[in-house]
């Protein structure tokens, strides 16, 4: 199965979707067109995009994928790691953190230098601290723990 | 203001001591971000964004001009050292560059990446100016139905000129026009796709997306090639530059490559990367050792290299003109106007001239910094090449999620610059245009405004954009960009096809 038409399929579900949605947004009634409208045609081109994607993947044979596989274990843990070091700022803390998310970043991403990764995890919250939350006067959450 | 006032009022702003100050740090991240793999002008520009929130428009702008100048230069370094390009702009030097520094001529070929990029960059900087007063005026002419078909022509230039798949192209770009119409709709003030989030009540904002889709997608795409081993580069190598004569010799060369740059630059879509490609076919026409291309002559790095500087300055007029960008880097600028509040175009032209001056003045001090720092420090550069990419990543990401906090537009908004990112790696991955959606999103609300207005204007009928000559052309040029690779794909496809029969 060629992967364009599953790609297709969502690009035509996400159209149809903002079409519909865009449909039911409440018409103000006093312009030539309402608030919809621009949103409804966009929303018909997506679909139209999707349908010929999902069209032209039928028709043509299925090839080999031209690129390495992704690896999608890696790139979701990391997007995961990102939103929990998100969430965690604000119980946390910057610097606390920063000293977790930075060695989970570098074990995921396969570096195992015991001692890189210690050094760094400490230098690049404190770097980051210290250049952007002092000097540079960004306004970093201390969380519960040192914020109190 | 009178011409001079304004002239006189731009430059000084641009040798304020605090705008000195931030176009060294523009152009010095520049270098680094174009010499270090994955990141591009575009994506370092992005990066550093969020902290110049905290400046006035003109030195925020005089900022990333930095970077993109230095980018250019940046670019070429790991081009001639492994033969593989920071920016794809670089491309071409990476031929002859690298094959010089093969010969053990590292320092000639870095020269002359260097040397005719200052030229091409200066030249550049008064072509920007110049071009800019006939085209503020003819701005100053455009209605709504204008407006909605010079910002369609920008998208669709964009979509063409991506050797990418069209349909997903267009997708892409009405995928960013949709994102910009979430939250409240500008003329009525009805709430569109929020759902009663309420971090969506103000919409996505243009900084979130771009540094979401351009920059923190290149990170995940990082993170997937983490694996791959890292060459270690040797830092061994000859600097001895050209001498002036040989750099005389060049001459030539550089200027073909710099009223390429200059031409192709103005064009939306465009830009330094096709420009340079163009330039090194181009010169080889008119240059001596035209047969020895690709063995390491100097007109081949020369040529390209002033191409992509030359190209910087001029492609921000279709921004400062008509408030139309017509590449990333463009998007990026336009971001930084609009967090700033101000709406480039005609208006900013004319009210407020001195900015535009300053801008022009912040290109040259860049110029002259690129210029500097890359002749001063050409060893270190190079070392830059070795910071290993795993902790590069993971400070990249700690500064975008510091950056975001430091916009104070709320946490939720760095949840949404996360998934942008994701959303922008999956649409690469899948052949979509992230640049595509990232112009629609900075474009959509003038998009938008200008089709309503138009309509408003015609009670309802879409003639108006036919009837009225201007609009009508731009409609057909956007729709020739469209149509001549949708059908040489086509017709690409096709002969595959009869071939797997055959």
């Amino acid at each position: 199965m060629r992967p364009d038409l599953i790609v297709g399929a969502v690009t035509f579900l996400l159209g149809a979707v903002v079409a519909v949605e865009a449909h039911r947004i409440p018409d103000s009634g006093t312009d030539a067109i309402g608030p919809g409208t621009f949103p409804f045609f966009l929303g018909i081109i997506i679909a139209l995009c999707g349908a010929a994607t999902v069209f032209s993947a039928l028709k043509s044979a299925p090839e080999a994928e031209d690129h390495e596989p992704v690896r999608w274990g890696v790139v979701w843990t990391a997007f995961v790691l990102l939103v929990a070091y998100t969430f965690a700022l604000a119980y946390l803390g910057f610097p606390l953190a920063t000293v977790i998310l930075v060695p989970a970043m570098l074990l995921l991403l396969g570096t195992r230098d015991v001692k890189g990764i210690s050094v760094s995890a400490v230098a690049v919250s404190g770097a980051v601290f210290l250049i952007f939350g002092k000097v540079l006067g960004v306004d970093l959450p201390l969380g519960l723990v040192f914020g109190g | 203001m009178e011409f001079s006032d304004a002239l006189f009022h731009g430059l000084g702003r641009a040798l304020s001591i605090e705008a000195l100050l931030a176009v060294s740090i523009g152009v010095t991240w520049g270098i680094i971000a174009g010499a270090l793999p994955g990141i591009t002008a575009s994506i370092g520009m992005a990066l550093i964004l969020p902290f110049t929130w905290g400046y006035g428009a003109d030195i925020a702008l005089m900022l990333l001009a930095g970077v993109y100048v230095g980018a250019e230069y940046g670019g070429s370094i790991p081009a001639i050292l492994i033969r593989s390009p920071g920016e794809p702009s670089n491309a071409p030097a990476a031929l002859d560059g690298y094959a010089m520094h093969a010969r053990g001529e590292t320092g000639k070929a870095l020269g002359y990446s260097l040397v005719p990029g200052t030229i091409a960059s200066l030249i550049g900087a008064v072509a920007m100016i110049a071009l800019l007063a006939p085209l503020a005026r003819l701005a100053l002419s455009f209605g709504p139905p204008e407006y909605f078909a010079l910002a369609i022509f920008g998208i669709s230039a964009v979509v063409g000129l991506a050797r990418k798949s069209l349909v997903k192209g267009i997708a892409s770009a009405a995928f960013g026009l949709v994102l910009a119409t979430v939250g409240p709709d500008n003329l009525s003030g009805e709430d569109r796709f929020t759902y009663g989030i309420p971090g969506l009540l103000d919409g996505i904002s243009t900084v979130t997306g771009v540094i979401g889709l351009l920059a923190v997608s290149e990170m995940f795409a990082e993170i997937n090639q983490s694996n791959e081993k890292q060459e270690k580069i040797s830092t061994k190598v000859r600097t001895t530059l050209p001498s002036v004569i040989e750099y005389m010799r060049t001459l030539p060369a550089t200027l073909i490559g710099t009223v390429i740059g200059i031409i192709v630059g103005v064009m939306p879509g465009a830009g330094a990367t096709v420009a340079s490609f163009l330039a090194y076919t181009e010169s080889r026409r008119f240059s001596k050792d035209g047969d020895r291309y690709g063995q390491g002559v100097p007109d081949a790095i020369a040529a390209p290299e002033a191409a992509n500087n030359s190209a910087v300055p001029t492609s921000l007029v279709p921004l400062l003109a008509f408030g139309i960008p017509g590449s990333s880097s463009a998007a990026i600028m336009l971001g930084a106007l609009v967090m700033h509040g101000l709406r480039p175009g005609p208006q900013l032209l004319t009210g407020k001239p001195e900015f535009v001056y300053a801008l022009f003045g912040g290109l040259i001090t860049a110029t002259i910094a690129m210029y500097v720092l890359g002749r001063m420090f050409i060893k270190p550069w190079i070392y830059i090449l070795n910071v290993p990419k795993h902790y590069l990543i993971t400070i990249i990401l700690v500064v975008v999620v510091v950056g975001m906090l430091g916009l104070n537009l709320g946490v939720f908004q760095v949840y949404v610059v996360l998934i942008a990112g994701m959303v922008g790696f999956l649409m690469q991955r899948y052949g979509f245009n992230p640049v595509a959606a990232v112009l629609g999103l900075v474009l959509g609300a003038l998009i938008e405004e200008n089709f309503r207005r138009a309509l408003v204007m015609s009670r309802g009928s879409l003639e108006i954009f036919l009837t009225r000559p201007v609009s009508a052309a731009l409609l057909l040029l956007a729709l020739a960009s469209i149509a001549f690779p949708l059908v040489s794909e086509w017709r690409k496809n096709s002969a595959r096809e009869a071939r797997s029969k055959a």
